[in-house]
């Protein structure tokens, strides 16, 4: 019918509008420059003072000034940063996701109940079998360290389970999503209840768990999680054209040919892995997930989800970054929690774009 | 303008709430390290170098008057016995860290009335013979004076060592009553006990506002603030004066104070001292213990150098990396926490084993005596006897200078 | 292009109830027509539309599309052969209209939604043919209702639909905006050769501008035709009419049913007799022509400017120079 397109005709003609061109483009190539430099940024800052020099010489294999410098680099900025760049992105384009299907702005990664689920799992193993119980499990070799993110793990995917199970049945979104709620509410309710009934230096761990950390991932644990954040993503790279359709309402997104159950459950599905490991490695970090796609529909002038998905994921990285080097407050010997530096910093900077901008992308078709 | 003020009260709110985490009360943070969590067996008095004698005053068994030779506090800093006509009055200084107040105690024999004195201190009739015991650092002082069958009721079976309270936990002898918000209060009052002692932490797991309500005697019990560990084994004067036999108590706690100094002393003889780092990152934070708390003093004693002794404070939440920087080569790691072995150790962070002192095998661990849910007797009976911890330390960082010692509360991660 | 034989629509109501709303309908619909559904409030409009477009599952009876049962069509070729535009405006935020109708090429791109230059002239086209060429750069939410809606027609457009089926696509839209929709949709079927469905509570402009009109009633039953014959034939009459509310055959439009109380004669011509007449018919007054003997008599005389209105009975007469104040004064002498 026509000569094959080539590539650039392509991008071309599936860029967000043509105003928009020219400076689509540009954003995307910042974004991925800021996004190196706030890696090199995130790995020379820390409590311990590592002078630029060094860490580069280590990043490419040559020893050090001191090699507890080489291992600290090496063992733990490196794994930090990583952890902050996929938890970032994960939280940003699972929120993403639960915004369009919930056609909700509000949504965010955790609103079907899949954070308590995972604090379900951390308080029943901290608050009952104790600290004791999951250090048991620390002598099983490779699971020792990933005792903490089983149980988060078994406890998202126990709601997530739920949620899919009674999900078929539902056609209303906002019937789901209520669900999810309440899936939420009972599962808080229970490690409330097993919170009131402990003592207080458990309490204390499963509030220091609860306050979000990207340092406590260690390579072990990396072997696990990266593979589960990478299928995430990967099923959600799938997704954009169905979360398209579903921008103008089921209705019409079913005359257009989308499968909704079927979409739902592939959404419910990546959205649930990425949040779920999220919360299991590093805690629950807040957040993000509803701020990140703001921001970008904002930066990008567009709904597409072709460029929005790569776009949250780019800046959920690059604010994850930011965010923990805030928190590991540098110079100063002492930390802060993520989930505060979140909130704090994340809040007002999100007014100051959808006060800015009036194409907020504050509303929905339902 | 109506943005900017809406924009501005929003940012406030999610200040106020964001700075919720940040509110829970260092005293929170304190209790990880140093709360006592399990109760004592008595432990043998294997060596008392030098004995102090006291000759005891014939005990009456009238309770006319009080009965106990009069004591001194010497190294406890956050409780005074002051003896007036007829009573005593015992002033805990800081009842949790950050009080603003005071709380005193006026002891007086029983049917006695109350002296002008005392103030709005809180009576007590002594001698006490039901006592309500809501820690596990009161059953070792209690042994002291030999008054452990007072106890009557207690809040938590699970962590507690000594096995007689455990016995009679177990049977019903020895009621249990829970703790904080969730205390038995109705079983405590119909128990009428003489005493019931606790800690306090200022937070709302306290368990003291409720039973105060319900017109409990109750006791507060400040021990673990004490930075010394002669100040804290000291407390076993405070327990007993309730018994009136604190001169008993302060029998013991001299033995305790000259096997410490001697201990001490030897250990000041050592002109190479090794280095020492103690507890465990938990989700990149590693919570140490400063200058000014019960460890540093510890290690201090024991002769050796803690990597963090300049630090000022009582504990001091600090990066993994901090740590690793300036502890990766120490030549000991003590007081890890649950692990048992360096398997379990491992297991919590792979990065463990990058510090020297793993791969030299020079962790201790202070849980060689624990019970079946990891309580361990360090923090029960190892309160009233830190000349034996002292040991264990000593022996752990310069094993020639007691070759005939074995360790008690210590063991190493094999 | 799209036939029913002996269909049934409705809904299960409950574990085994079902509730028909209609049942042995006989339907068609070609190309290059407009048909307009009509019908009460609360009939089943919006179900026979959603259940023809394959939204709703019939309750039995068979659907044909382009001679194949509907239930054979996948999602996707259904939606190459069908395009829907519903009532409400839709709100997206932060998509533009060229996005917008771009959506409706979704039954044609691949799976990752890759946008072809073909693609792009059909979204063009769209927008021309709908006349919103002007828009494509704009917002969605920035659209007034009546541009939203024919944004929505681009849209439908887009997937080059072989039926467009639209539901009340009027409803939120200012008379200019209703005019102007229906001509297009006429527009549509009879350039563009689609045939087009479209339910709608404008009678007047459906009576104009229809080729054929489906009227429901309210047991569910269909009789179709071109408008006149249904009026004719007396259909709309007995479809529409309540207690106090009849249709009128001759104007083609609805009366309030109070029978005249009284009767009146009127002398005028033209515009004024148009008027004047719908004036005192609507103040319940039978109007019988020049010359009937009654005793209330309405002269207009526009030989004089302005026009007077002048009220006779029982011998008296009085002038106005508005009709409103001629009514006035006839009220208050009965």
């Amino acid at each position: 019918m026509e000569k094959k397109p080539t590539a650039a005709e392509l991008l071309g003609n599936n860029l967000p509008q043509q105003r928009d061109r020219l400076s689509a483009i540009r954003v995307f190539a910042l974004l991925l420059v800021g996004l190196a430099v706030l890696f090199v940024v995130s790995i020379s800052l820390g409590s311990v003072r590592i002078p630029l020099a060094d860490v580069i010489k280590i990043l490419f294999g040559q020893p050090a000034a001191r090699d507890t410098w080489t291992s600290i680099v090496l063992n733990f900025r490196l794994t930090k940063a990583l952890t902050a760049m996929l938890v970032g992105a994960a939280l940003s384009v699972s929120g993403l996701q639960m915004q369009t299907l919930f056609r909700n702005p509000l949504a965010d990664p955790f609103i079907l109940g899949i954070n308590s689920g995972a604090a379900l799992g951390v308080a029943l193993t901290i608050l009952t079998i104790g600290a004791t119980g999951a250090y048991l499990l620390a002598g099983l070799g490779t699971f020792g360290d990933l005792s903490l993110a089983i149980a988060a793990s078994m406890g998202a995917g126990l709601v997530l389970g739920m949620i899919l199970l009674v999900g078929r049945r539902i056609k209303n979104p906002t019937t789901l999503l209520i669900l999810g709620l309440m899936f939420g509410h009972a599962t808080g309710a229970v490690v409330s209840l097993l919170i009131y009934f402990s003592i207080p230096e458990r309490i204390q761990a499963y509030t220091i768990w609860s306050y979000g950390s990207f340092a406590g991932v260690t390579w072990s644990q990396m072997r696990v999680m990266l593979p589960v954040i990478l299928l995430g993503l990967l099923i959600a790279v799938f997704l954009p054209k169905s979360l398209n359709a579903l921008l103008l309402g089921e209705e019409y997104a079913r005359t257009l040919g989308l499968n909704i159950a079927r979409t739902r459950f592939w959404v419910l599905l990546s959205a649930s892995i990425l949040a779920g490991t999220a919360t299991a490695f590093c805690g629950p970090i807040g957040f993000l997930g509803v701020a990140i796609p703001h921001v970008s529909r904002n930066l990008f002038k567009t709904s597409d989800h072709k460029w929005l998905l790569p776009a949250v994921a780019l800046l959920g990285a690059g604010a994850a970054l930011v965010a923990d080097a805030i928190a590991q407050l540098p110079g100063s010997q002492y930390v802060l929690p993520i989930n505060v530096i979140t909130s704090l910093f994340g809040a007002p900077f999100v007014l100051w774009v959808v006060f800015k901008k009036k194409r907020g992308a504050t509303s929905f078709t339902v | 303008m109506k943005k900017v003020i809406l924009a501005v009260s929003v940012i406030l709110s999610l200040l106020a709430a964001a700075c919720q985490p940040l509110m829970t009360p260092p005293a929170q943070v304190e209790l990880t390290i140093e709360a006592p969590a399990e109760s004592p067996t008595a432990p043998e008095e294997t060596e008392a170098a030098t004995e102090v004698q006291v000759t005891p005053e014939p005990k009456l068994t009238g309770d006319v008057s009080l009965t106990s030779e009069h004591v001194s506090v010497d190294y406890a800093k956050n409780f005074s016995i002051e003896y007036g006509e007829g009573y005593k009055l015992l002033t805990v200084l800081q009842p949790w860290a950050g009080a603003e107040q005071a709380f005193r105690y006026v002891l007086i024999p029983r049917g006695a009335s109350v002296p002008d004195e005392a103030g709005n201190a809180m009576p007590i009739e002594t001698p006490v013979e039901s006592f309500v015991a809501m820690s596990t650092t009161y059953y070792p002082f209690l042994e002291w004076i030999d008054k452990l069958n007072t106890v009557t009721a207690i809040d938590d079976p699970a962590y507690v060592f000594n096995a007689d309270i455990q016995s009679r936990a177990a049977s019903g002898e020895i009621a249990v009553v829970g703790s904080g918000a969730t205390a038995d209060i109705e079983t405590l009052v119909a128990l009428n006990p003489d005493v019931v002692m606790t800690n306090a932490y200022g937070s709302v797991y306290d368990s003291h506002p409720k039973m105060i309500e319900a017109n409990l005697p109750v006791v507060i019990n400040a021990d673990y603030l004490e930075e010394s560990p002669l100040g804290r084994a000291e407390w076993g004067k405070f327990i007993a004066a309730f018994y009136d036999q604190e001169d008993v108590a302060a029998v013991e706690f001299e033995k305790v104070v000259s096997a410490y100094n001697q201990t001490k002393q030897l250990a000041e003889s050592m002109d190479e001292r090794v280095t020492v780092i103690v507890n465990t990152d938990y989700q990149g934070t590693w919570y140490v213990p400063g200058a000014q708390s019960y460890p540093a003093h510890l290690m201090k004693d024991a002769g050796a150098n803690y990597v963090f002794a300049d630090q000022e404070g009582s504990t001091l939440p600090l990066s993994f990396e901090v740590v690793f920087d300036k502890g990766k080569d120490a030549d000991y790691w003590i007081n890890v926490g649950f692990p048992a072995d360096k398997a379990s150790l491992l297991g919590l962070d792979s990065r463990y084993a990058e510090f020297k002192a793993f791969k030299t095998d020079h962790v201790y661990n202070n849980n060689a005596r624990s019970n079946a849910n990891g309580g361990s007797d360090y923090f029960e009976s190892g309160v009233a006897r830190p000349d034996v911890v002292l040991k264990d330390l000593v022996k752990v960082f310069y094993p020639d200078l007691l070759p005939d010692y074995e360790l008690y509360y210590y063991q190493l991660l094999k | 292009m799209l036939q029913t034989s002996a269909l049934a629509i409705g809904f299960k109501e409950g574990r085994d109830g079902v509730s028909t709303i209609s049942q042995g309908l006989n339907l068609r619909l070609n190309p290059n027509e407009l048909v307009c559904l009509v019908g009460p409030n609360g009939v089943g409009k919006s179900t026979l539309l959603r259940t023809l477009i394959g939204l709703q599952k019939p309750l039995s009876g068979e659907i044909r599309l382009l001679g194949q049962s509907l239930k054979q069509f996948t999602a996707t070729q259904l939606a190459k052969s069908v395009s829907v535009v519903l009532t409400n405006p839709v709100s997206a935020g932060a998509m533009r209209v060229g996005e917008l109708v771009a959506l409706g090429r979704y039954p044609f791109t691949g799976l990752f939604d890759v946008l072809t230059r073909n693609d792009l002239d059909v979204v063009d086209q769209s927008l021309e043919i709908v006349g919103a060429m002007p828009l494509k750069n704009r917002y969605i939410d920035e659209l007034s209702d009546g541009e939203k809606q024919r944004v929505m027609v681009a849209r439908a457009l887009a997937q080059e639909p072989h039926l467009l089926v639209l539901d009340e696509p009027t409803a939120f839209l200012d008379l200019p905006g209703r005019v102007s929709m229906l001509s297009l949709l006429k527009e549509l079927a009879h350039k563009q050769k689609k045939a087009v469905l479209t339910s709608t509570h404008d009678l007047d402009l459906a009576l104009h501008t229809a080729d054929r009109i489906w009227l429901m009633n309210r047991n569910g039953e269909i009789s179709e035709g071109s408008p006149e014959d249904l009026v004719l034939n007396g259909q709309f009459g007995k479809t529409f009419n309540q207690s106090n509310v009849t249709f009128n055959a001759n104007t083609g439009s609805f009366n309030l049913g109070r029978p005249p109380h009284r009767s009146i004669e009127l002398h005028a011509s033209g515009i004024n007799l148009i008027w004047t007449k719908r004036a005192l018919q609507r103040a319940g007054y039978e109007v019988q022509p020049a010359g009937s003997g009654n005793e209330f008599i309405v002269e207009v005389d526009d030989s004089t400017r302005p026009v007077i209105w002048r009220l006779r009975y029982h011998g008296k007469s009085s002038e106005h120079t508005s009709i409103y104040s001629m009514l006035l004064s006839l009220e208050s002498d009965i």
